[in-house]
């Protein structure tokens, strides 16, 4: 089920606030389960199926984090334990999402014919499996209590509002929240109005961007300027679907009292490869950056090692998001440039001039990562990226590019100005005045009815982030 | 004193809007859902229960949401202001033309192979015809689109296919009448010759046409017919201002088009008529004059944007069989029309210049009365004077809507 559809909106939400603050009201237990049931629904709505490997995972993490809570003073065998743990998650994320990938790269190497078989991906593997790892290993670094109840863990890696799309919640951040959380009506309030924002993001943004993007990433004959239009557009559709969903998952937590953290915070403003991680997919990029960077030494050790712990970290950064080489060399190209960045501190110089060259160099390259990103092939993306700078022999503009940029001269500029954090900074200066309060009410409840009428009219609606 | 959050009104105001689109249909639609889910489903044993509910759910049209068209209106008037001129819907793919026109996109670009499969079907069924002491002519209209000016970034395919496909009849010497062709000379071929917001050419068009028809049918076959009835200015034009909303704007709203909501004329003879219209299918009749047999004023009177259809004024729609006997002319020729809706609006004015005119529809649709008829069959039973196929635009065989399955011809033969 999407956040952004009419099912979600008309049907489920206000059904699961009824129970919940309503029916189940004087018990925090019933309350408990109830969102845990609520979750497995959510998630067997599309999948039915797949809920069942959820609620494995669920249940092999909850043994898992016991045994390592009871042998925590024994370090082999809690580390024993952990390793256990983590090649159960990979493990069912490698069958699922990587054995067909594996397969076919054994066969073009080794000349085999081996039977790939086509496994179904489910729905948000990637964030629940990193998610169920991240309750055992907090529980082991004493990050978290260990919930004997298994419901807590269910309710922890379920929970609907981040299961599918993030963010990444980490256990040690909602772990006394699961069972100790208070609801108010601040955070209720607050977290719908965070909800509607995403949710206007997401359709009347990404789903524009979508249509553009597409027609792009499509196209056999691309002028280098509608080949420069479509990145940008892809540019921004991630950014909006991501960052709309994370926005959404945020603010649904909030209306049940978690406080998950920020995913995002405005990464097309970054002036280096540095500061862009800093700000985009927080949550992975610190999952990877306290589970895989700093075990292996992170940077305080030799510059080699150094190295190869970013490479190792990037290329599973990559990996994460698809199983093809364009996710891959995505990563790489990421790896390279912090270390370029890391062994020059070219990130850290400032200057006015030199924070707009380093502006460009940086969405530069988070655009071209993006066409990377996007593409089904390496040979594509060759091929768009050759287009872009008019080594294709193609046009360099052509009717696609200058009707495509009429059509959505509006849309990008409203995709420039909500890339910067132009909004909380006219909150800043005018959030105390009455006016302001006038505004965001009817433009909150305009943007809702918006993203509605985009729904109700059938729109483009694609959702790129539904299978990592 | 705590200051008082103003998200409380945002939620209370989704909410409130949120519970009031909820219709009856809707409820009742969600209650067969879940019935199903118990007594079908569960109670039954099916392991497929949660997927067939959330099917079942996910298919209740927002149609049935109580404000879903003004959902589409709001819709068109953000579409309008963000200069948006395509829109992709589940179904079509939507383009605006530079006068802000809608027009279906024509995104196949039809081969050689298709079209000559479709120029084999109607040669034979010009050939069976003749066999049949009868004379054929294909009528090609020119789908809306054909000469408009299109956004520089659209895909439409929709002239290039009419052209290749009326090269294609002139070679296999299929005798044709090249509305397009003939349209551009009289500088008709504009988007004043169609609806706005529909696919379909105006009435005006429509009678227009009617007189190419019949002085095509003069000039090759003889057909001797009353250039009086082929002139406007013997009719009665009476205009329904701001009442029509055709088929293209109620996929995208109200708002979408500069015009929005447009004009319609109702176009009927000054002169004397007496006609019968028969639906044998459905046992219907009509008699009376023009507008009393042959036009179909339900569907014009009332204003309804998004629930009526008042082109159909004309013919009553799409049938399966249609026949039209004019009892002031029972001596004229019989004629009859294989044809698509845009001669919804040519076949009442072309009765006037006929004894009858069958119309028969053979495209594939769900909303037909009964099932398609064999037009070989049907014209051995009936032995007409004349045969036009009148279509819009270019098709291939398969892959198509079924516009050429004029039926079996060896069995006929």
């Amino acid at each position: 089920m999407l956040f952004s559809s009419v099912p979600f909106i008309y049907l489920f939400l206000p059904t699961v606030l009824f129970f919940y603050y309503v029916v189940f009201r004087r018990s925090r237990n019933l309350q408990n389960i109830f969102l845990l049931a609520a979750s497995l629904f959510f998630y067997a709505w599309g999948e039915p199926k797949f809920v069942l490997v959820m609620m494995a995972s669920i249940v092999i993490n909850w043994l898992l984090g016991l045994l390592v809570s009871k042998y925590k003073e024994d370090k082999v065998r809690s580390r024993l334990l952990i390793g256990v743990d983590v090649a159960i998650n990979l493990g069912l994320l490698f069958v699922y999402k990587y054995l067909s990938f594996t397969g076919s790269i054994i066969n073009a190497v080794f000349g085999l014919d081996l039977a790939i078989p086509q496994i179904a991906l489910p729905i948000g593997i990637s964030f629940f499996t990193f998610q169920a790892m991240s309750y055992v290993i907090d529980v082991y670094r004493e990050k978290g209590e260990v919930q004997k109840d298994i419901m807590y863990v269910g309710l922890y890696i379920s929970f609907f509002p981040q299961l599918i799309a993030g963010p990444i919640v980490r256990y040690e951040t909602v772990a006394d929240e699961i069972k100790n959380r208070k609801e108010t009506m601040d955070d209720f309030f607050d977290g719908f109005a965070r909800f509607v924002v995403g949710l206007a993001k997401k359709v009347l943004l990404s789903n524009s961007f979508a249509i553009l993007a597409d027609k792009a990433f499509e196209s056999t004959e691309l002028s280098a300027g509608f080949g420069w239009l479509g990145a940008l557009a892809y540019t921004f559709q991630i950014f909006f679907d991501f960052g709309g969903y994370s926005d959404m998952g945020i603010g649904l937590g909030r209306m049940f009292g978690f406080h998950f953290l920020e995913n995002f915070d405005y990464p097309y403003i970054s002036t280096s490869i540095t500061e862009f991680w800093r700000r985009w997919h927080m949550s992975l990029g610190t999952w990877f950056r306290d589970y895989v960077y700093f075990p292996l030494g992170g940077s305080r050790v030799k510059k080699g090692r150094m190295v190869f712990n970013l490479f190792v970290v990037w290329f599973l950064t990559g990996l994460w998001h698809g199983a093809n080489f364009t996710f891959i060399v995505w990563g790489l190209m990421y790896f390279v440039l912090l270390v370029m960045e890391k062994l020059t501190g070219f990130n850290k110089k400032e200057g006015k001039v030199l924070n707009v060259v380093k502006w460009l160099y940086t969405m530069l390259f988070v655009i071209l990562g993006w066409v990377i990103f996007r593409a089904e092939s390496m040979e594509y993306a060759f091929y768009y990226i050759k287009a872009m700078f008019g080594l294709n022999g193609n046009a360099l503009v052509d009717g696609m590019f200058t009707g495509y940029l009429k059509q959505n001269a509006i849309l990008l500029l409203f995709g420039i100005l909500l890339s910067t954090p132009i909004v909380p900074t006219l909150k800043k200066k005018l959030g105390s005045h009455v006016l302001w309060d006038v505004v965001s009410v009817v433009g909150l409840i305009g943007l809702f009815i918006l993203s509605v009428a985009s729904l109700a009219s059938s729109s483009y609606n694609p959702f790129i982030y539904f299978n990592f | 004193m705590k200051k008082f959050n103003k998200n409380i009104i945002v939620f209370v105001a989704v909410f409130l809007f949120i519970g009031f689109g909820f219709t009856s249909e809707y409820i009742q639609s969600l209650k067969t859902a879940v019935y199903d889910l118990i007594f079908e489903d569960i109670a039954g044993g099916n392991g497929e229960w949660l997927s067939n509910f959330s099917e079942n759910v996910e298919q209740i049209p927002s149609d049935e949401l109580r404000y879903h068209k003004q959902l589409l209106d709001v819709d068109s008037l953000k579409q309008n202001v963000l200069n948006t001129r395509i829109i992709v819907k589940d179904d079509a793919t939507l383009l605006k033309t530079d006068t802000g026109s809608i027009i279906w996109s024509q995104k196949k670009y039809l081969s050689d192979e298709a079209l000559d499969e479709s120029i084999e079907r109607i040669g034979q069924l010009q050939n069976f015809v003749n066999s049949h002491d009868g004379e054929f002519l294909y009528v090609a209209a020119p789908f809306k689109g054909y000469g408009l000016s299109l956004p520089e970034n659209a895909e439409d395919y929709n002239e290039t296919n009419y052209d290749r496909m009326l090269e294609k009849l002139k070679n296999a010497n299929i005798p044709t009448l090249n509305l397009a062709a003939l349209m551009k000379a009289e500088g008709l071929l504009n988007e004043d010759s169609y609806f706005e917001t529909d696919h379909h050419w105006k009435p005006e068009a429509g009678f227009w046409a009617t007189g190419a028809i019949c002085e095509e049918l003069f000039e090759r076959y003889g057909f001797d017919y009353n250039r009086d009835y082929t002139d406007l200015s013997n009719f009665h034009i009476d205009t329904y201002k701001e009442w029509f909303l055709g088929s293209l704007g109620r996929k995208v709203g109200r708002y979408y088009t500069p015009g929005g909501v447009e004009d319609i004329s109702l176009i009927t003879p000054a002169f004397e008529t007496n006609l019968t219209d028969k639906q044998p299918l459905k046992e219907q009749v009509k008699e009376g004059n023009f507008k009393e047999s042959v036009l179909y004023m339900e569907n014009i009177e009332g204003m309804n944007h998004y629930y009526q259809n008042p082109y159909v004024v004309y013919s009553g729609g799409d049938f399966r069989l249609q026949i039209i006997q004019n009892n002031l002319n029972t001596e004229g020729k019989k004629i009859l029309i294989v044809r698509d809706s845009f001669a919804c609006v040519v076949t009442p004015f072309l009765a006037l210049n006929a004894s009858e005119v069958h119309v028969l529809d053979v495209r594939d649709a769900n909303y037909y009365y009964g099932d398609k008829l064999d037009v070989y069959e049907y014209i051995r039973e009936i032995q007409p004077d004349y045969v036009l196929a009148l279509y819009a635009g270019a098709s291939g065989v398969t892959d198509s809507d079924g516009r050429y399955d004029f039926g079996d011809l060896a069995a006929a033969s």
